[in-house]
């Protein structure tokens, strides 16, 4: 009885282990297309409002969820209201937030790499420059997604027969 | 905010300990005058001054600080908050404004449209820092002059650069605004086309303009004061540097919708104004109504005396003057 109890929780936990890694996927692919929102709204920002880059952080302070509200309205007021070097406030609040996130280092620079597009005198051409930053980002999205749903299958098949293994093993 | 706040402000983080020691040594700034290769100089009330590695130097010796061009480019990314594009057209005008109301002129290479005109500034290598001197009660002395009953009395101030019109110009329309011992406040409209008067930064007045003023920021004159008729319904349209035959056109057609007019211009004596007014004039038949003396019943001189700015003359509608000697002491701005 014991034995089978074992190999149960051994199974389990060898499911449960691969679940949490198809679940870092999801959460990873779910903030890139959060990312990716951010962007696209900062664009119409640019192009339609000519609003400045705090101003504009601001307002998508007020439409965004954590973790990227908090970090916009600091850089916000610290850009805005203290008068701050945007890039290095950006790329330290925004450096916090993506510390614990299952995010790639390629990943992070998307966000961390923003600052370095700004710098055009005009409208159009400075949101032609986050297209650029958009085009990536879209890229890796489709690339992950492609990826995700064979590599889940694999992962799962992989974590329900380590368990099984491991019971066998252990027995 | 302090004034030396909003200063340090227009400054970046890697810059602001130099400039932090510096304005503790100032007294009455005025301007600071930067460009490429040039030392950073301190203009304050009559003097210029320089900043050296060890602080403020009245002269210009082996420890002044030359400016760079990464330190132009990172003041110019501060103040536009690392979004230019956001402030395209106020360096096409050639200037910025800052919060506090203070003015950042602009000089590099002029890049041209198809047409001719001013499509933008790029290599921005000269910048002249210009702060802001709002003067609350400058207009006291004038005041009890342009009123006739509770109305008020279309009123052009006439002074050369650099005499205060703006300042009296700008506390005048407080007080007409917000009210004062003469009358009670009343709805006033500013064209701002230069941001001088509320020195508006992302539109919002920097400068005490009043209570009941809307101020319409960065608008050409003529365009300006239309749309302010039309959608605002003030009881004073307020402009400055009038400059020519087309303005005093505009002001008519105010006048003619019921609204009273307060302008200035550039000059030394009411020759100077109808020089300039008829220099580009087209329509002489209808001309007389677009003189002075049509439109204007108060003039106001300002002169500069020791480095003093004050009001030399108020004359009424014919040119008589009004009680001179009362404005013999009192200061406009330094």
């Amino acid at each position: 009885m014991l034995h089978l109890a074992g190999c149960i929780l051994v199974m389990a936990g060898c499911t449960g282990f691969t679940a949490g890694i198809c679940k870092d996927g999801a959460k990873r692919l779910f903030l890139l297309k959060q990312i990716r929102i951010v962007y696209e709204n900062m664009k119409y920002y640019i192009a339609y409002q000519k609003a400045a880059i705090p101003e504009a952080l601001w307002r998508l302070s007020e439409n965004n969820e954590e973790p990227f509200r908090g970090a916009f309205k600091k850089i916000y007021r610290e850009v805005y209201e203290e008068g701050r070097n945007f890039p290095l406030t950006w790329q330290r609040h925004m450096g916090e937030v993506l510390e614990n996130q299952p995010l790639t280092i390629k990943e992070k620079k998307f966000v961390l790499d923003f600052p370095s597009c700004l710098g055009f005198m005009e409208e159009n051409a400075q949101a032609m420059a986050l297209d650029g930053l958009l085009r990536e980002i879209n890229l890796h999205i489709e690339e992950l997604e492609a990826e995700r749903k064979g590599k889940n299958k694999m992962i799962m098949s992989l974590g329900v027969g380590a368990g099984v293994l491991l019971s066998i093993l252990l027995l | 905010m302090t004034k030396r706040e909003e200063i340090m402000r227009i400054f970046p983080d890697s810059l602001k300990p130099r400039w932090e020691h510096a304005l503790l040594q100032v007294d009455k700034l005025q301007e600071i005058r930067l460009a490429i290769g040039q030392p950073v100089r301190i203009m304050t009330a009559g003097a210029e001054k320089f900043l050296s590695d060890k602080g403020i130097s009245d002269y210009c010796n082996q420890d002044i600080w030359c400016i760079t061009e990464r330190e132009i480019n990172e003041i110019l990314q501060n103040v536009c908050r690392h979004s230019l594009y956001a402030f395209e057209n106020e360096i096409r005008q050639g200037f910025l404004t800052v919060p506090g109301g203070h003015r950042i002129g602009v000089a590099g290479q002029v890049v041209l449209s198809g047409d001719g005109s001013i499509r933008n500034i790029t290599h921005i290598r000269f910048m002249n820092i210009r702060i802001s001197h709002e003067v609350i009660g400058a207009a006291d002395e004038v005041m009890n002059f342009l009123y006739q009953d509770t109305s008020f009395l279309n009123t052009l101030i006439i002074a050369p650069p650099g005499c205060g019109k703006t300042t009296l110009l700008r506390d005048i329309v407080r007080q007409v605004s917000d009210g004062n011992p003469y009358a009670g406040g009343k709805q006033v409209g500013v064209v701002d086309e230069r941001s001088e008067i509320a020195g508006s930064f992302m539109g919002i007045p920097q400068n005490n303009v009043g209570m009941r003023t809307d101020v319409l920021d960065a608008c050409p004159k003529i365009q300006g004061m239309m749309l302010l008729m039309r959608s605002m319904a003030p009881a004073v349209v307020a402009v400055d540097e009038i400059g020519n035959y087309e303005d005093m056109k505009a002001l008519s057609r105010i006048l003619k919708c019921g609204s009273s007019v307060l302008a200035t211009v550039h000059g030394n004596s009411m020759e100077d104004i109808y020089k300039f007014m008829h220099m580009d004039k087209d329509d002489r038949d209808n001309s007389r109504a677009y003189r002075p003396e049509m439109i204007f019943d108060r003039y106001i001189f300002l002169e500069k005396r020791s480095g003093m700015c004050k009001v030399s003359d108020v004359l009424d509608k014919q040119g008589h003057r009004l009680k001179k000697q009362e404005f013999s002491d009192r200061q406009i701005c330094a």
